[in-house]
This record gives C-alpha cells, structure tokens and sequence, in this order.
C-alpha cells in the first residue's frame, strides 16, 4: 500500500447543512488535512460529528466538497476499495456501536478477525479482560449492558491494521477506570502500528495528548 | 460466522413453498416439450419419406357420380389445376388397365380355391412405396409383379377370416404363391402368372408396372380410354392450411388418416405451445417467489448485513452465501420436476404400450438441454436480484 498521508478535506459540508454560516475555523467548508497525527474533533451535540465519520468511512455520501484519502478522491471509490480501505487501513468505533446483538462477544470479534487474520484468539481474550469483559465471552452482544458493548466495540477496532482509529464519542458509557485502559489500549495499539487516532468529541479530551483539535 | 449472522430467523415454509413452485414449472415445462417429442414421434408415418408427403386424390363419390351424372375422373384441365398449386411437387397420375383380369388361385392347403375378377392399374414408379428389384415386366415375361394395397389383406385377416372360419394370412405367405391371370378383350386372351411383392400402404389400388399396362392396353382394349380417377400428390408440408383448403373447395377426397394425423400434429402444436407458456410462467413465479424470499431474508436482518459490511465485508460475502442456498434449491427443484417427469413418462408408456404405441422411455437430449437452460435462468434471475439489493444497502450503510 502506498505512504498513508491522511485525510484531506476541501469545501465539504453535509448537504443538510448547506446553507448554514461556518466561522473561519470550523472544519465545514475550509480546506485542511488530517494527517498522521492524533487529531480531535469537538463539537456540541447535532453539529455533524457522526456524518464527519459516516463521510470518512464511505457510509454517507449526501455531502458536497471533497474529502481525499491518501489523495484519491473518496466518493469516487468502489466497494471493493472501501472493503479493503475497512480491513486493512481504517479502524474504527461507531457511537451506536454496531455489534451484531445475536452473536456472542466472542462471534462478533471472530467475525472481524476472520477478515484481517490480525490477532490470535487469547491475545483477543486478553485485551478483554483488560477491559473486564473476558468473562462475557460466551454471552451474546445483545444482552450486555451498552458500556459492556461499547468496550467489546473498542477492541473490535483493534483487531486489524491501522492506519487511522475513528473513534465517535468511545468512552460515553464507561466509567472512568475503565476509560483508562481503553484509552491506554487504543494509544499502545496505535503506537505499535505507528496509526494516528481521530476522536470526535462533545468537548473532553481524556487527558489524551492530541496534536490537532478541529471544530465544527 | 456469517452465516450465522444471516441465518438468524429462518423462513422455511415460504423457501418450501417457492422450491415445489420451481419444480412444477420444471414439470411442466419439461412435460411439455418431452411428450410433444414422444407423440410426434409416434405419429410420424413409418414410410413417409423424409422430405415430403404423398397423398392419394379421388373424387367424391356421391349420387349424381352412381347415377353416372357425373364424372369420378379427373380431367385433364383439372389434373392442370392440381399441378399448378404451389405446394404440390409432384403429381402422378394412375393408369388404368382396359381389359378384364381374371385371378385364380388353387390346390393350396387351408384356402379354399380363389377365383376373383379384378382389374389393374399402373404408376410412375416414384410414388411406389414397396422397392423391388422384381417390380419390372418385359414383353414375353410370363410373370406379372402385383403390389396389393395393404387394407385388402386387413380386411381378410379381420373380417372375412375369421367370419368364415379362415385361418388368417401373413404379408409374406402371399408372396409365396404363384397366382393364374387370365387377361381378356377385344376378342383376345393371354394367360400369366402373378406373383404378388407387397403391399402397399400409400396406393389402394392393384399395381403392376407400367410396362405392363402399356403392353396389354392396345392389345386386349375393350373399352375406350379414361382419364385417371384416382391421383397421387407429392407434398412438400401435408398441413399447409392452403392444401386442405383446396381439397375441400375442389370436392376431392384423400387418405384421411394422413390428413387427420397431420391435423393431430398441429393441435400437438397448440398443446406444446400451451403447456410451454404454462410452463414458462409457473417458474417465472417461482423465480418470483425466490426473489421475494431473497429480499424478505435480506431485509430481516438488513442491520446486520450493514454492520458486517461496514467492519470490512465486501457484499460478495454475504450474496455467495445466499447464492449457495439458492444455487442447492433451484438443482432441488429441477431434480424434483425431472424425477417426477421420469415416473410419469413411465406410468404413461406402460399406458401407451396398452394401446399399442411404443415411447422411449428415456428423455430426450431437447428435454435434458431445455432444464438445463431452465435452471440457470432461475438461478440467474436470483443471483441478479441478490447483488443488486446487497449492493444498494453497501452503498448505504447509514
């Protein structure tokens, strides 16, 4: 794969919001570049962070701009890119989670780790248990508590390789303790694979030492 | 792991249901085309000639001809008429003989002495069925080859026979014997020796070779010459609509069994192109009914399918998945409809051989290559549904 240089974004705004005004240092309309480096995006609630990510990651395209990845314009991509883009460059951890609820813990990571073949099963198990879920392995997604789900979502994210880490709100519903080890997992992991993580925020950075901060 | 995350409820009864609808088109379908090949095969005349039909024309026989009103000869501007139709090849005309022929028949064990008054008449050898190397005659041979119609020896063996206490005869024992011809007229009589060669399914009358007639005619004429009553057409296609229109305009009368047969293959016609539509349809609707099942599983667990895709899955996954399930299903169905056909062909034939028809009681090649077009044809019209649903919920997965 070529040298990752990141995200690059010119005029892009969510067709929705066409018509609103943006101040000169919003991310909407300007042209800016996430590059290799840990980046937050802070915005109050309804401003756009969840389409952001959906545009990024290929889910959405009701925006007008354009957004380039390694300098390929992204709309312009098949699926068969964007699987690979998904597998083998961008993690990611949807705010609504997006766990298959009918599938145990273990199913659902396994069906992730099939694809990249990244992980072994104990080095799975013991990024679970670092985040105390380990013993819910067997239970199915759909019967543990969101906080529970939104840590199995987290080292779902983990298991490939990393370019970036899209990270929508990760810690909403986990205590602080535990925001400690995910976030200590998430920095290691991406350290390893030398990725750069982009969190979008409502405004709290978790102490995470971030090189850019975007508003929208 | 996929499969689990597709498979979470099932849907058997609808999957069920659209499987026996493919297998009834399958049925049908394949019936159709499979009998029409069977019964076409029976109907086809054992000495029809490949290219063309022959058709023996007379006139209607009716009061005013037994009154002698009305001529059952075919004059000359008529026979014209007849040879001008597009669709007729050929035209022979029969020659009659114009003398009194006088047949006997003696000292054979278990017949009683034969004598009987008939005539003779002569073809063009071209329309002859029966192929000899003895059907020949030269001046000075004393032998006569004769080619019987084949309804004369039916109607001795089933009805003069056994009414009379007779045993019945083969084609072949009457060609053993030697027959004595006295030929007479115009004040002259010559004696010969008749052998018969055949009998003849298309011609019914009583042959001998034209240099016979034509030899014997200015010798032993006794009455003057007429024109032929009887004609033989040779036909390119037997059941062109315009052929049966002028026969029946014109009055004139033909070997029926012929017409009728042909008749019986264009309703086969019909029925063929009935039961293919029928066909046809049925498995339209259940390669409607298999679309509908692949929509209905596929939007039931739409939120699933979105999330696997949106953690890296290519659509292609989960369509192969669902290809294979229907790819299985679709060769279910088709295997279904061929085994039912193959019983019922063989319920049929048992019945056929009943009523004195044989059918092959295999498939025929058409019947084997149509099921195997019928099959992808489903199987394609389901692979195509699949990828453009899963391909439009990859586009969106939000």
């Amino acid at each position: 794969m070529a040298v990752t240089t990141g995200f690059g974004f010119s005029a892009v705004v969510p067709n929705a919001m066409a018509t609103v005004p943006f101040g000169p240092d919003s991310l909407w309309k300007n042209k800016l570049e996430f590059t290799k480096q840990h980046t937050i995006v802070i915005a109050p609630s309804g401003s756009g962070k969840t389409s952001l990510l959906a545009f990024m990651y290929g889910m959405r395209h009701d925006f007008t701009g354009t957004i380039t990845y390694d300098g390929k314009d992204i709309s312009k991509q098949n699926l068969k890119w964007w699987s690979v883009m998904r597998q083998k460059s961008l993690g990611v951890i949807f705010q609504d989670l997006r766990l298959v609820p009918h599938l145990t813990v273990g199913e659902n990571l396994i069906l992730k780790n099939n694809l990249t073949k990244h992980k072994r099963i104990d080095e799975i198990k013991s990024m679970l248990a670092h985040l105390g879920v380990a013993e819910k392995w067997e239970q199915t997604c759909g019967t543990l508590s969101y906080g529970q789900q939104q840590r199995v979502c987290i080292v779902r994210s983990l298991l490939q390789p990393l370019d970036f880490l899209l990270a929508d709100e990760p810690f909403s519903h986990i205590d602080d303790a535990n925001i400690e080890k995910a976030k200590q997992l998430m920095l290691d992991e991406c350290g390893k694979q030398n990725a750069a993580l982009i969190m979008y925020s409502l405004g709290y950075d978790y102490g995470i030492n971030f090189n850019h901060r975007y508003n929208l | 792991m996929l499969r689990k995350v597709i498979f979470k409820k099932h849907g058997y009864f609808q999957l069920a249901l659209s499987t026996i609808g493919a297998s009834l088109g399958f049925f049908v379908l394949l019936a159709g085309i499979q009998f029409y090949i069977d019964l076409k095969s029976v109907l086809v005349d054992k000495h029809q000639m490949a290219t063309s039909d022959f058709l023996v024309l007379h006139k209607e026989v009716n009061e005013m001809s037994m009154l002698k009103l009305k001529s059952n000869e075919f004059s000359r501007q008529e026979i014209e008429e007849i040879r001008q139709q597009p669709y007729i090849k050929e035209i022979g005309e029969l020659k009659q003989g114009l003398f009194e022929v006088f047949a006997t028949l003696k000292g054979v064990e278990a017949i009683k002495d034969m004598s009987t008054a008939m005539y003779f008449e002569s073809i063009d050898d071209k329309f002859i069925d029966i192929e000899s190397d003895k059907w020949k005659w030269k001046e000075g041979d004393s032998i006569i080859p004769i080619i019987l119609p084949s309804i004369l020896l039916e109607s001795y063996n089933f009805g003069m026979a056994p009414s009379q206490n007779l045993p019945p005869i083969t084609e072949k024992t009457l060609t053993w014997f030697h027959y004595g011809l006295r030929i007479s007229g115009n004040g002259k009589v010559g004696q010969f020796k008749g052998i018969i060669l055949g009998f003849s399914d298309r011609i019914n009358t009583i042959l001998v070779p034209q240099e016979f007639i034509n030899w014997a005619n200015p010798i032993f004429q006794n009455r003057p010459e007429s024109n032929p009553s009887q004609l033989v057409i040779e036909v390119d296609d037997i059941t062109h609509p315009m052929l049966a229109k002028f026969l029946k305009e014109k009055n004139y009368v033909t070997n029926k069994d012929k017409l009728r047969s042909s008749r019986i293959k264009s309703i086969l016609d019909i029925c063929l192109v009935v039961f293919l539509v029928l066909g046809l349809i049925i498995l339209f609707m259940a390669a409607l009914t298999f679309i509908q099942y692949a929509h209905l599983s596929i939007l039931r667990v739409s939120t699933e399918l979105k999330n696997v895709m949106a953690i890296g899955y290519h659509f292609t996954a989960p369509a192969r998945i669902f290809l294979v399930l229907f790819m299985v299903l679709n060769v279910l169905a088709l295997t279904i409809g061929l085994a039912g056909l193959v019983w019922f062909k063989g319920q049929l034939s048992a019945y056929f051989e009943n009523h004195y028809f044989t059918v092959d009681p295999g498939l025929a090649t058409t019947t084997i290559l149509t099921s195997f077009g019928a099959v992808a044809f489903l199987f394609t019209a389901n692979v195509l549904s699949i990828y453009r649903l899963l391909r439009g919920l990859a586009r969106h997965l939000q």
